[in-house]
């Protein structure tokens, strides 16, 4: 009986331990993880391999591998033949890339921040570094790198990372506004082989001749793409016609919202006149999809990022590159704002200066150019800007083209929050059809404001 | 008889009484067992209900920017914000709406197809019963995104057989007047086969002699419906309208997935169908406004403990046989 007894204690123990063992190990999921043991390593010469910066202690002294969990968005094949290149230039590392789908990456990244157990390096987009910092979240760029920064990369990719006279990460790829023509419904309609409109009234001009309904008056072909990414129109068109920006950034004060303005009303008006009154595309139309990709809309106002996207489909569009149309007053905003990303590393990183070997590593003029082959991205480094193999690449020539026109985002713009505002704006409009956007507007820099003033108030008491 | 049993019992429990009460150490040995029996649910019920409830209480007393480490105890101050909060109280009028769209075809329907799958008369019961439980088993996220294109305006199967009977396309789930509606559709088509299951059960418990005498009596099937199934099946209608209250309460993946995409935010349009799980996530995880999303979950909390409380009540009251 005693025996008996014992062993049914022992076995309810041991589920407890089990039960609480369960409870407590929580150790993180890692989605995708690549790992390269020595036998995978590439035997041939990588190709890309900058020498580790002269910063760092010699590579010999360290006795135990470093290890740097790299979490990343993209998951391109090109990002993980740069990793494994630094591994073999960085064997004392140990580099972990992760990759975790986009939608789920918010979610896991800040739990993961949160309870202690985030990557040491990430991705982030350029309007949230402050954020970040503010929050005590990122670590700041050595002080020691930040001369050839400040000499190697164009100034606009860099300049929404500095806060506070410090950086706090390297640009991913100089992320841009473009807008794509489908060659080949622009003959359809008569227009000009290739051409592109120059400005807002030539821009409608071109929206409405391309646009194709049926019989019934349904929509067959979008003249302009206004559904499936609005968020680049909309930003694109008011980057270019509010002076400043739609964000007024000084160091050291909580941004201000900058829409409540006449080229701000004049923007979403503008928006409103394409969708309501020139009725270039419509909501009913195949909304779930990439018009442009698959030749159902002429033009669409997208990131550069786009051009891989096209041509990689199946049955790739005949289409060329354009700068984002100007308001007809403004021709000198050809460029617009930049909207790119970063690599930052993290504050509680227990290995801060490996980290910051791999990001180095990773936006690498050689690194930045096999990715900008590969991906069709835009370089940072201002020595790639006449690299022959990149001009060889027609798609890239155009963005170079560009490139040079753009201004800086300032930091603060906030990321899903500002989105969700600006795109009750835009849904107002292709809902309700509003005779004047004017109280669109003002409700969106109200909105602005108190968001700003939220994330922002308490660190600028 | 019963009387002086009675008297006996209590005259045994006095002090000094004959019959002792039983050793300590064998009251004290079924304690221990019951106790280890009872560990493993304990631990797992403290650890994971208990424990996050009350931490999300905690959390929900300060400003907790999700990832920072700096937390600053703000008191009721996230709660006193709520009523000042147009998307909270948006939420709540979603919630509702959705849960009143939801319930009642929910019930009515459930209720009509658990009668006729447990009609003996009813060809290929196992197999209806079968096809409408699948739905439950199968994945939110693959019934949503499937819904999704079937919702599709242009391209959408839905608006082409709309189209045989002279009916316009519908925006469905791109239009704030149809968004919800859509969804609610979608969840009754996925949920409506567990209430079916639910009701067949209680039905099974009603004794066939009720029907027998109604049918002597000169009653119509529908009149037994009425006087005898829907009396008699009501303990359980009370159970399924609660179970579907709390669901409904809690929606989250359907609306997140299908109205939300890379390209324009859940909840939409307009946040014509941000619910209040979905408003949580959007604040504690997206806005990283942890503390406030805590409180809202608190509200929700109590929220369901009221509808809990209510059902516990009703069904505690004597169903007349």
């Amino acid at each position: 009986m005693n025996r008996n007894i014992s062993f049914m204690v022992f076995l309810v123990v041991i589920s407890l331990a089990a039960v609480l063992l369960i409870g407590c190990g929580a150790e993180p999921v890692k989605e995708q993880p690549v790992t390269v043991t020595a036998e995978e390593q590439p035997t041939s010469e990588p190709t890309v391999a900058p020498e580790p910066a002269e910063t760092e202690p010699a590579q010999s002294d360290v006795v135990e591998p470093q290890t740097v969990r790299y979490w990343s968005i993209s998951g391109e094949p090109y990002e993980e033949e740069v990793a494994n290149a630094f591994r073999t230039s960085y064997p004392d590392i140990n580099l972990e890339y992760e990759v975790i789908a986009y939608d789920a990456y918010w979610d896991k990244l800040n739990a993961a921040l949160e309870s202690g157990v985030g990557p040491d390096a990430f991705m982030l987009p350029s309007p949230l570094v402050l954020e970040y910092v503010l929050r005590e979240q990122l670590a700041p760029l050595p002080d020691s790198w930040v001369e050839e920064l400040e000499q190697e990369r164009l100034t606009w990719t860099i300049t929404p990372l500095k806060i506070d006279g410090k950086y706090y990460g390297f640009p991913a790829g100089a992320g841009m506004r473009i807008l794509l023509v489908n060659d080949d419904l622009l003959a359809e309609a008569g227009l000009e082989p290739e051409s592109c409109p120059k400005d807002w009234n030539e821009l409608s001009d071109y929206a409405r001749k391309l646009t194709r309904r049926d019989a019934d008056g349904n929509m067959t072909q979008a003249g302009l793409d206004m559904i499936s990414q609005a968020y680049h129109l909309y930003g694109a068109l008011m980057d270019q016609n509010i002076p400043g920006g739609p964000l007024l950034y000084t160091d050291g004060e909580i941004p201000k919202a900058n829409y409540a303005n006449e080229d701000g009303y004049e923007t979403w008006e503008f928006i409103n006149q394409l969708y309501n009154k020139d009725r270039v595309d419509d909501m009913m139309f195949i909304p779930d999809q990439y018009r442009f990709q698959i030749g159902k809309a002429a033009m669409m106002v997208s990131g550069f990022y786009q051009v891989a996207y096209v041509l990689s489909e199946e049955i790739p569009v005949n289409f060329h590159i354009c700068p984002v149309p100007t308001p007809p007053d403004k021709p000198d905003s050809r460029g617009g704002r930049g909207d790119q990303w970063a690599y930052v590393v993290s504050a509680s990183s227990e290995n801060i200066k490996a980290a910051w070997d791999w990001v180095n590593y990773f936006a690498s003029p050689e690194s930045e150019k096999s990715i900008s082959l590969s991906g069709y991205t835009m370089v940072t480094n201002k020595s790639l800007l006449n690299d022959p193999d990149l001009l060889a690449e027609s798609f890239l020539a155009a963005g170079f083209d560009i490139l040079p026109q753009i201004e800086a985002v300032p930091p603060g713009g906030g990321w899903d929050d500002i989105w969700y505002l600006h795109e009750t704006v835009w849904e107002h409009i292709y809902l309700e059809a509003p005779e004047d956007t004017r109280p669109l507007v003002d409700e969106l820099q109200k909105g602005a404001d108190e968001l700003y003033q939220e994330k922002y108030g308490e660190y600028y008491r | 008889m019963i009387d002086a049993f009675r008297e006996r019992l209590s005259r045994n429990r006095r002090p000094g009484s004959h019959i002792t009460r039983p050793p300590r150490s064998l009251r004290q040995r079924q304690n221990l067992w019951a106790w280890i029996f009872l560990a493993p649910a304990l631990v797992f019920f403290v650890t994971v209900l208990m424990y996050p409830t009350l931490r999300a209480f905690y959390i929900s007393l300060f400003r907790w920017p999700l990832g920072a480490e700096v937390k600053t105890f703000v008191g009721i101050e996230n709660y006193a914000a709520l009523p000042h909060d147009a998307l909270f109280l948006k939420s709540i009028k979603n919630t509702f709406l959705f849960a009143a769209g939801f319930i009642a075809p929910e019930i009515v329907l459930s209720m009509g197809l658990a009668i006729l799958l447990n009609r003996k008369t009813t060809r290929l019961r196992g197999l209806f019963r079968l096809a409408f439980f699948i739905p439950v088993v199968s994945s939110s996220v693959a019934i949503s995104f499937v819904w999704k294109w079937l919702f599709e305006p242009s391209q959408g199967l839905i608006n082409y057989l709309l189209g045989f009977f002279q009916i316009s396309p519908l925006p469905w789930l791109m239009h704030p007047k149809t968004a919800l509606l859509s969804v609610i559709i979608v969840t009754i088509w996925q949920t409506m086969g567990f209430d079916v299951v639910i009701f067949s059960a209680g039905l099974q418990t009603i004794p066939n002699d009720f029907y027998d005498a109604a049918k002597v009596d000169g009653a119509n099937a529908w009149q037994q419906i009425l006087r005898i199934t829907l009396p008699l099946l009501s303990p359980t209608t009370v159970l399924v309208i609660t179970m579907d209250i709390i669901w409904a309460l809690q929606v989250f993946t359907t609306v997140y997935l299908m109205t939300g995409g890379g390209t324009s935010p859940p909840g939409g349009p307009l946040n014509s169908t941000r619910t209040m799980v979905l408003h949580i996530y959007q604040v504690a995880f997206r806005s990283l406004r942890l503390g406030e999303g805590a409180a809202v979950s608190v509200v929700l909390f109590f929220i369901i403990l009221i509808v809990t409380i209510i059902q516990m009540r009703l069904s505690r009251k004597s169903f007349e046989y």
